[in-house]
């Protein structure tokens, strides 16, 4: 649910959004309201708050309206979404660009806001009012509404997709084909164009935006119908900007892409969900969208010459990043060590396999350094996640801080590498018992018995109270629905499994 | 073209709306509703409305009729 508040009307977003609106109860009050602790939108149910700021109706002091922007920010637990601002476009100091310096100034505060807190998110207003015709006069002076019908379907999708990407992710894995789509022509039976000068700078330009989604963090993977000689070769080309070492798997062969796509996904550990898909054959696109419905397919530009134009509103769509995490960069490095492990896994038994890789476990109990991290845990784990209770920063928080809370984090490391923290506990201690509340792991670490050993910390710390361990089954996490059972919990209806106080058995 | 302007208000106050539908229909065909009703006809059918002409058609039926006589 979202609130809308501005000193503008802009209500008419209403009609737009797919999400809930909470009513307001009219514009202008939005100062009043940020001051107050007691008002709508630090009190009302709302998960998200829209505060629509118009510059050219501003007359205050832009510095105390941050400031009140800074205190909502610190004192509510809300997701804000604050836009960036922009002028109308004609003014009478035209020549003098003093509305642009403003601007400017305004926004730069406005962006450094983000750096500071982890609350607010950016809808970018400015951009848009650049880029679009969005004002209508006539609506203005009837009933003080600015903007034209395009603006707020464009901004209530904007806006959705901020909150989605909050909510649920970005993609991770681009998987590309290779002719026609990374290169001009088919390679091995032509000259490939791919060069600074005519067509082959639309591939060139291509491949550079590959490369920059691929430094945030994104995996690339090749999935092509070549000969797999071919297809090295044309990675091998003395223009490419992409080498065979920027893609973490490359399925190069005549197989169906649908299943090379499935094994890239099983190779990585991924659900299909977080996979994007990129082929400019059409036939290709259908199958793959009609196997794996999972995968997202974009459309491939009709003209050639708007590949660049179309891939960043694709980047945008999927690939949009709300925070930078440590573990965002480090990812890259840590999928190749689990493909690694993998190909060490296929040699000897499974038991030698776990000894050899000479995992650490390292227990974080109720630290506050890393609360980010862990809210983001359980707002993207869904395969390995007992009870898929999505937390906020500020609810993790609480958590830490509470008596009746423990939170138990993991950090893994083993030879191959330092995967970071990735497992959560959360714990809710009653007075003669302790119920699970949250359980959920990585999938990076599945099957390392990791689980084991995190059973036997909470057992070592409350091991003399009874246990109560949670499922709430989910269409993605059905792979621990015995979790409990199997460390010997007795289960005692759906969803509830006890292990009683000192592991005694029941009569 | 009545197929049309009923579409439109759908998109806007959700399904049930038909020929005999007016401003209260829902909570959402308020007043404000009313306006970027207009607003959307406007740029559905490339026409351009008065002040009188917004806050007079207020049914589906009237705005058809206004639409036809523009159109």
């Amino acid at each position: 649910m979202i609130e809308i508040i501005s000193n503008i009307n802009m209500d008419s977003l209403k009609y737009y959004l797919s999400i809930d609106v909470l009513e307001s109860c009219g514009y202008g009050n939005y100062m009043l309201d940020l001051s107050d602790e007691n008002s709508s939108i630090y009190q009302s149910k709302s998960e998200f708050v829209f505060l629509f700021l118009d510059i050219d109706e501003f007359s205050g002091n832009f510095d105390e309206f941050l400031e009140l922007v800074e205190k909502f920010l610190q004192k509510s637990h809300k997701i804000l979404i604050l836009n960036t601002v922009s002028f109308y476009p004609k003014q009478i100091d035209t020549f003098l660009y003093q509305t642009l310096q403003k601007e400017l100034e305004y926004n730069k505060k406005i962006l450094q806001l983000r750096n500071k807190y982890k609350n607010i998110l950016i809808f970018d207003f400015y951009n848009l009012s650049k880029n679009n015709e969005i004002y209508d006069l006539k609506y203005w002076y009837l009933a003080r509404i600015k903007f034209n019908k395009d603006f707020f379907e464009k901004a209530a999708k904007e806006i959705e997709l901020l909150i989605n990407t909050y909510k649920y992710g970005s993609k991770k894995v681009l998987v590309l084909d290779m002719d026609n789509t990374l290169w001009g022509g088919v390679v091995g039976e032509e000259e490939i164009k791919l060069s600074n000068d005519g067509i082959g700078k639309i591939y060139l330009d291509f491949q550079k935006n590959i490369k920059k989604l691929k430094d945030l963090g994104v995996l690339l993977a090749i999935c092509s119908k070549n000969n797999y000689e071919d297809g090295i070769k044309g990675l091998n080309h003395p223009s490419s900007v992409l080498k065979e070492n920027d893609f973490i798997i490359k399925k190069i062969n005549w197989n169906h892409k649908a299943d090379n796509i499935r094994e890239i996904a099983k190779e990585l550990n991924l659900g299909l969900d977080s996979f994007v898909f990129i082929d400019d054959n059409p036939v290709e696109r259908e199958s793959v969208k009609q196997i794996l419905p999972e995968v997202t397919v974009p459309e491939f530009p009709k003209e050639i010459y708007y590949l660049n134009d179309w891939f960043l509103d694709v980047v945008k769509k999927y690939f949009a990043k709300i925070t930078l995490t440590k573990e965002d960069v480090l990812k890259q490095k840590q999928y190749e060590n689990n493909l690694k492990r993998k190909q060490l896994e296929k040699n000897i038994t499974y038991e030698e396999f776990l000894k050899s890789l000479e995992i650490k476990l390292d227990f974080y109990i109720d630290d506050d350094r890393f609360i980010e991290r862990y809210a983001q845990m359980t707002q993207k784990t869904n395969q390995f996640n007992l009870t898929t209770k999505r937390y906020t920063a500020h609810d993790i928080k609480n958590f830490i801080f509470s008596d009746n809370y423990t939170v138990i984090a993991v950090n893994y490391k083993d030879k191959f590498g330092d995967e970071g923290i990735t497992a959560l506990v959360i714990l809710e201690e009653k007075k003669d018992k302790v119920i699970i509340d949250t359980f959920l792991m990585s999938c990076r670490i599945l099957k390392r018995d990791v689980e084991k050993e995190i059973i036997n910390k909470i057992i070592e710390m409350f091991g003399n109270k009874d246990i109560i361990g949670l499922y709430y089954p989910t269409k993605k996490n059905g792979q621990v629905k015995d979790l409990y059972t199997n460390f010997g919990f007795e289960k005692i209806d759906e969803n509830t499994f006890l292990r009683r106080a000192n592991g005694k058995k029941s009569n | 073209m009545e197929k049309r302007v009923i579409e439109v208000a759908k998109k806007l106050f959700g399904e049930g709306i038909d020929e005999n539908s007016q401003i209260g229909f829902n909570e959402k065909w308020d007043s404000l509703g009313q306006i970027n009703l207009f607003m959307a006809l406007e740029k559905e059918f490339g026409v351009k409305f008065d002040y009188d002409e917004i806050t007079n058609n207020t049914s589906i039926k009237d705005i058809i009729n206004l639409i036809k006589n523009k159109l």
